[in-house]
């Protein structure tokens, strides 16, 4: 250690580069860059920093009219941006600058200038993560055509992140398209066509509109993981048939009628068949508490390596799971709420999530004869009603745990 | 649980470890909070910890500080550990909401310290490895010269300006896009 320092001591400057530049990557771009005047030590910053911060709107003016009767298109400062690619370029060229390993990019995607500009950053940038957050200004018109949606992932990107705060997905491309271990999409008004992503490990989708079928397999034959939350897929049947899938975890996934199809009809508030076909799967999470998701006409898995199962709410008229002839589920819980109190918008009747849990634990006790079943698994349930609090209502467990640790001794 | 290593025994659950201050000052403190430093769970690894895992980098007053930030984290971190993803763990582990909460006010109040404590943690942060610590810590001087001017920056931490006149004139050309 040395001795003890002065406070007026640059402490600062002390620090190595490394440690410098990891406290810059916490502030955007721009800011970074104007820290290499403050002296001999701080001059390369900007070409040193593992993160890139860039938020590209900053660079336009008066961009607030675009989209606006007027069409003015407000003025953009075409010299800054080259600016911040020169820079980039120079990170990837001199042997003073550093590859960049997160590149977070912003902007609105109403200005077509912008957008060329992003796509050169993003090839020039090469960051092994990608962070691209879009907006599109509202009233904006006209939409740019789906065609012109392609983002070309780098070589060196691994983890792909959208929110995307617009009407279409864009085409998801490129030279590391092949190469993506992971990959989040957010808000996204319509994904139509899936990508092909032949290393993808994980997958998450939040707030993802999905017009027409699941993905089919041949997209991301290596996926282990996939997370969907308040996802809608726009399709009577969603077929989850993926050869890797070890975790999937479904936290309100609505299932719903391709827009303009009204033939749902009738009375059953049930609907979408849910098939779930995944040999490696071993850990199943399923949420659906929240009145925006659908309940579904039937949930079908076929897991025989299934270890994990955590069931949350999510009603179904029918549920068949097939893990194997005897079962490995070891760690878990089937739990139901029904806020009898409450009328709105509509309630099930605790006797339907008991038929329900009844026909999971059938399933995930194929060695049982079914009518033994819930003499054997009432032990290890509860019931219980709270009448006042948060949430008045009456909920029904199934501690799998216990259950299980029983059976397997 | 992910213990470190070996099958011994000696090396399961309750085992404690001395670390050893910079001034010679000994600490025990248990495995899982001295494991949230890769440094040492890497020497715990290699079985190089008997006798004590001597620090020459970090002072005793340091130290103490980074003891007192692991131990509130390594709570947190035994949660984390086991299964590779974290999304569906949470549906198996009950989360704490109000130690999440607690451990942010903590981190907060942390903070509190003067400049050359905070320059000192980063440093032993970055030593020992610690990736939360150091991410609050780089973060909180991050935070500080967030939106100041170079001039501003350079009086609040006392960087002298080295540059010759030509020298910045040809930085602020480089950089000129940052400062419009």
């Amino acid at each position: 250690m040395p001795a003890a320092a002065a406070d007026d001591d640059d402490r600062f400057t002390a620090l190595p580069l490394e440690l410098r530049a990891q406290i810059a990557s916490f502030l955007p771009f721009p800011e970074v860059a104007r820290l290499a005047v403050l002296s001999r030590p701080w001059r390369s910053i900007h070409l040193r920093t593992p993160v890139v911060d860039l938020d590209l709107d900053g660079f336009l003016y008066f961009g607030d009219l675009v989209g606006h009767r007027t069409t003015l298109p407000g003025l953009l400062d075409d010299d800054a941006l080259l600016g911040v690619r020169d820079a980039l370029l120079r990170r990837a060229r001199d042997r003073e600058g550093t590859a960049v390993d997160v590149l977070k990019l912003d902007y609105s995607t109403g200005d077509p200038r912008i957008r060329r500009h992003a796509d050169r950053i993003i090839a020039l940038a090469d960051a092994s993560k990608v962070v691209i957050s879009v907006d599109y200004p509202f009233d904006a018109r006209p939409r740019p055509a789906a065609a012109a949606w392609a983002l070309d992932v780098p070589p060196s990107t691994r983890y792909l992140e959208l929110h995307w705060d617009y009407d279409l997905a864009p085409a998801i491309a490129g030279p590391g398209a092949a190469a993506l271990r992971e990959m989040e999409l957010n808000h996204i008004e319509e994904l139509r066509r899936w990508p092909h992503l032949p290393s993808l490990r994980d997958l998450t989708l939040t707030g993802v509109n999905v017009k027409g079928p699941f993905a089919p397999a041949a997209c991301f034959p290596l996926l282990e993981n996939l997370c969907m939350c308040t996802t809608n897929i726009e399709h009577p049947r969603v077929d989850i048939l993926l050869p890797a899938l070890k975790i999937l975890h479904m936290d309100d996934v609505n299932v719903s009628l391709p827009a303009g199809d009204l033939g749902r009809g009738g009375d059953d508030p049930c609907y979408g068949d849910i098939a779930v076909d995944a040999p490696q799967l071993e850990v199943l999470v399923v949420e659906g508490m929240s009145e925006w998701t659908v309940e579904y006409k039937s949930f079908t898995l076929r897991a025989p390596r299934l270890r994990r199962l955590s069931w949350c709410g999510q009603y179904a008229e029918r549920v068949a799971i097939d893990v194997g002839w005897l079962g490995g589920v070891s760690k878990g819980k089937i739990q139901f709420v029904s806020n009898g109190e409450r009328e709105e918008p509509y309630s099930r009747d605790m006797k339907y999530y008991r038929a329900q849990m009844l026909q999971m634990l059938q399933g995930l006790l194929p060695d049982l004869p079914p009518e033994t079943v819930a003499d054997v698994a009432r032990p290890y349930m509860t019931y219980t009603v709270e009448a006042e609090g948060m949430t008045p209502g009456e909920w029904l467990t199934c501690n799998l745990t216990a259950l299980m640790s029983t059976r397997t001794r | 649980m992910a213990s470190a290593g070996s099958g011994d025994e000696k090396a399961a659950a309750a085992a404690m470890i001395t670390l050893i201050s910079s001034d010679n000052e000994k600490f025990e403190v248990t495995e899982a909070t001295a494991t949230l430093s890769q440094t040492i769970r890497h020497m715990i690894e290699d079985g190089c910890t008997d006798g004590g895992v001597p620090l020459p980098n970090v002072t005793s007053k340091i130290l103490a500080r980074v003891i007192e930030y692991c131990k509130k984290h390594a709570t947190a971190a035994a949660g984390e550990e086991g299964s590779s993803s974290s999304f569906s763990d949470a549906a198996f582990l009950e989360v704490d909401r109000a130690f999440l909460e607690e451990l942010e006010e903590f981190d907060d109040a942390f903070l509190e310290v003067d400049r050359a404590t905070l320059f000192d943690l980063i440093l032993a942060a970055n030593y020992l490895d610690i990736k939360g610590l150091l991410n609050l810590t780089c973060q909180k001087v991050a935070d500080s010269v967030k939106g100041k001017t170079p001039e501003q920056i350079r009086e609040m931490y006392n960087i002298v300006n080295d540059l010759t006149p030509e020298e910045e004139a040809e930085i602020r050309r480089e950089t000129q896009w940052a400062f419009e």
